[in-house]
């Protein structure tokens, strides 16, 4: 008799922990998930701000890091247990609207006249999927290059200016790898293609991916040119070769001085601004034009999910949080670009030491990231057979020929 | 009697719940699901549609299946008959009369407790083509730098270095415990019939072994046929040796974690399985003719 009041006793201290703690009453609960360490302290400080505005809804934020929020938003969305605003991104948008897990944001849009005109073109489109808008742009990354005065002056090259062409690009790349020891002209991140030539095929009036999502656009002499042009940064000593980069890291390069240019990201402002090593000595302009001078855009979307059951309190916390006001706070802290047009400036504020404002002016012409359905798989086949042109073990043309016809197979199967 | 009885296999029970259910739940449930789940087509968001045999046809006609297959043997067969004979090797020297043996103990111990992910990361910078030291001192001899890890001939290789140095410990740490259970008695005798240290390896120390190298044997057999997290810590993406390096299980991750495509990748897994029984099976069967018993 004894034991089983001991077993008892171990079974209610294991319940005990599973208590109701749920005396919040009448307020209703908004989770909103997010995956961004950095980002999260901002986004309380706003809910803070959206909590005092609406005494009756509380902002729990679920931060989760990317590594996971996929798999876990993918989970939490099956069993109908999402958080109810979350961060939405590109790769990820079209499966989530195909599957209806997202709520359609056009009669609340329309509702509160809200003017997406206001937002970055690129970044409104990638949430726009079949002409209904699934989420609201919250932040945009441009490309810009990036150099190192110290090394420009050694070399005796003059410095990049906002109107370059990609050959005098080139030229300069190859006058300061020539000239200098140990340091190479620019290094492109190959391996990335947001970074490179998702920037450099657009440039040269190619496509990635065509409108609708139906056929690839490596057949298309532009393309290959854009990937020929590539490959002879490397093979005219303009740029380390494809493993150096690939070991090493452009960012890292240009970090320890081994590059004099790069093209970055904007997300690298702040790590960069910050390494008191190069501070004093970088500058930044707009990617030089072929053709024309386009940035690929990639921005987070605020969404709301299927499953949630206050439509109403998440799409009055997306409102304020797409505000004028909150965009403003979000530029001001720093942490990324806001996708609303007039806070923009705010942010190239932040950097005390470079100026950044070359990442601002991008945004002028500007391309949403290409996906799909299926995007990974493709993205897949393009990496494998792009990584076979940068060693040189295939042309440009063959590679880019092979990337259509198995990228036109994915596409048309996702129908 | 029986009363006591019936109470005693009560608690019995109640004790090995928790491991139980968690063997369940997290092992044996998801086992047979996997081979159901090898016959579906999994939707994104849940659901299956039964697809019968579709998934395993595909498979057989996909290239990148038999390069991961061709790839992971060139695992095992490297990985697996070298990792022993070094451990073997090891742990005799370690179990002789040498000064610092604990710490030497503890250094060959040391990779099988830190993560692969640490390992990889380290191991990277090794092979570094442009500032790695393995470059730095081949330079001496007058070598040329070259990419390790990206380079489609040399990255495998690169990859089972790694792998042989991390399971070295702990076979090692087993062979050790094989070794000292064999009694001294034998070499004392050994030694008066004139025997030379070699042959008492080979005649005395070896077959004793044979227990201990059977398991080590069959464990490491497993653990390298499974091989991923390493691979996939030191071989990028977007590395023009991916193919080449590519074992089952990371084509199983690809498939499962990137492209989205679980039933395909369960019935990748459901044929790994088949082919790692078949061949441990084969192991206890020529057990008899090489194990001491």
């Amino acid at each position: 008799m004894k034991k089983i009041w001991i077993l008892l006793l171990t079974l209610s201290v294991l319940f005990v922990g599973c208590g109701d703690k749920n005396n919040k009453e009448d307020k209703i609960v908004i989770k909103y998930g997010l995956w961004d360490s950095v980002q999260e302290p901002v986004f309380r400080d706003l809910a803070d701000q959206f909590e005092k505005e609406n005494p009756n809804i509380e902002i729990e934020i679920e931060n989760t890091p990317y590594s996971q929020y996929w798999t876990k938003l993918q989970a939490s969305s099956t069993g109908g247990v999402a958080p109810d605003v979350i961060w939405m991104n590109g790769p990820s948008i079209m499966k989530y609207t195909e599957h209806k897990m997202l709520l359609p944001l056009d009669e609340m849009v329309k509702k509160d006249s809200i003017d997406l005109g206001k937002y970055v073109k690129g970044i409104k489109e990638l949430y726009n999927y079949k002409g209904v808008q699934y989420g609201i742009p919250k932040d945009v990354d441009s490309q810009a290059l990036w150099y190192n005065k110290d090394l420009f002056d050694k070399a005796g090259v003059p410095y990049p200016k906002n109107d370059w062409t990609w050959d005098d690009m080139k030229k300069a790349a190859i006058e300061i790898q020539s000239k200098l020891e140990g340091v190479y002209g620019i290094a492109i991140p190959f391996y990335d293609d947001q970074g490179s030539f998702y920037n450099i095929i657009p440039q040269n009036d190619g496509f990635i991916i065509s409108e609708g999502k139906k056929t690839s656009g490596y057949g298309n002499p532009e393309a290959i040119k854009a990937i020929q042009m590539m490959r002879d940064l490397i093979d005219e000593k303009a740029s380390p070769d494809y493993t150096t980069i690939l070991e090493n890291k452009a960012t890292e390069m240009f970090q320890s001085e081994k590059v004099a240019m790069t093209y970055q990201g904007s997300w690298r402002a702040s790590p960069l601004n910050s390494d008191e090593k190069i501070n004093t000595h970088i500058g930044v302009v707009k990617m030089p034009k072929i053709k024309k001078s386009t940035t690929v855009v990639h921005g987070i979307g605020y969404a709301i999910t299927k499953g949630t059951k206050h439509p109403e309190a998440s799409w009055e916390f997306i409102k304020f949080l797409a505000s004028k006001k909150a965009n403003d706070f979000i530029a001001k802290s720093g942490i990324t670009i806001p996708a609303y047009v007039e806070s923009q400036n705010l942010w190239a504020s932040n950097y005390k030491n470079i100026d950044v404002t070359a990442h601002i002016n991008a945004l002028k012409d500007n391309i949403s990231y290409p996906v799909s359905l299926d995007t990974a798989k493709w993205s897949h086949v393009q990496n494998e057979y792009l990584a076979q042109v940068w060693t040189g073990t295939m042309s440009a043309e063959e590679a880019c020929k092979k990337i259509k016809v198995e990228m036109d197979e994915i596409l048309k199967k996702e129908k | 009697m029986k009363n006591k009885k019936t109470e005693q296999a009560f608690w019995g029970y109640l004790l090995i719940m928790p491991v139980f259910l968690g063997l369940m739940i997290f092992y044996i449930i998801p086992f047979f699901q996997n081979f159901y789940f090898s016959f579906t087509e999994i939707g994104i968001f849940g659901g299956s549609t039964w697809v019968g045999l579709d998934n395993y046809k595909k498979i057989f006609v996909d290239k990148e299946f038999w390069q991961s297959l061709k790839n992971t043997f060139k695992y095992v067969i490297i990985a697996v008959p070298l990792g022993i004979s070094i451990s073997t090797v090891l742990a005799v020297l370690l179990n002789t009369k040498i000064k610092f043996k604990g710490l030497f103990r503890t250094i060959y111990f040391l990779p099988v407790i830190a993560m692969a992910s640490a390992s990889g990361a380290v191991w990277k910078w090794i092979y570094n083509k442009d500032f790695g030291i393995l470059n730095f001192c081949l330079s001496f001899f007058g070598f040329e730098h070259i990419s390790w890890l990206n380079n489609p001939t040399t990255s495998l290789y690169a990859v089972v270095v790694v792998m042989i140095w991390m399971k070295i410990g702990y076979n090692m740490i087993i062979l050790l415990a094989g070794l000292q259970s064999i009694p001294k008695s034998l070499y004392e005798a050994a030694k008066i019939d004139g025997a030379s240290e070699i042959r008492q390896f080979f005649f005395i120390t070896l077959p004793l072994l044979t227990p201990s190298l059977f398991f080590v044997g069959i464990m490491t057999l497993i653990s390298t046929f499974q091989v991923f997290d390493i691979i996939y810590m030191m071989v990028n993406k977007y590395s023009i040796a991916i193919n080449e390096s590519t074992s089952v299980v990371s084509l199983f991750y690809r498939y499962a974690f990137e492209f989205n495509e679980k039933g395909y990748a369960s019935a990748l897994a459901a044929i790994l399985f088949f082919i790692i029984i078949m061949i441990t099976l084969l192991q206890f069967h020529i057990k008899k003719k090489w194990v001491h018993e």
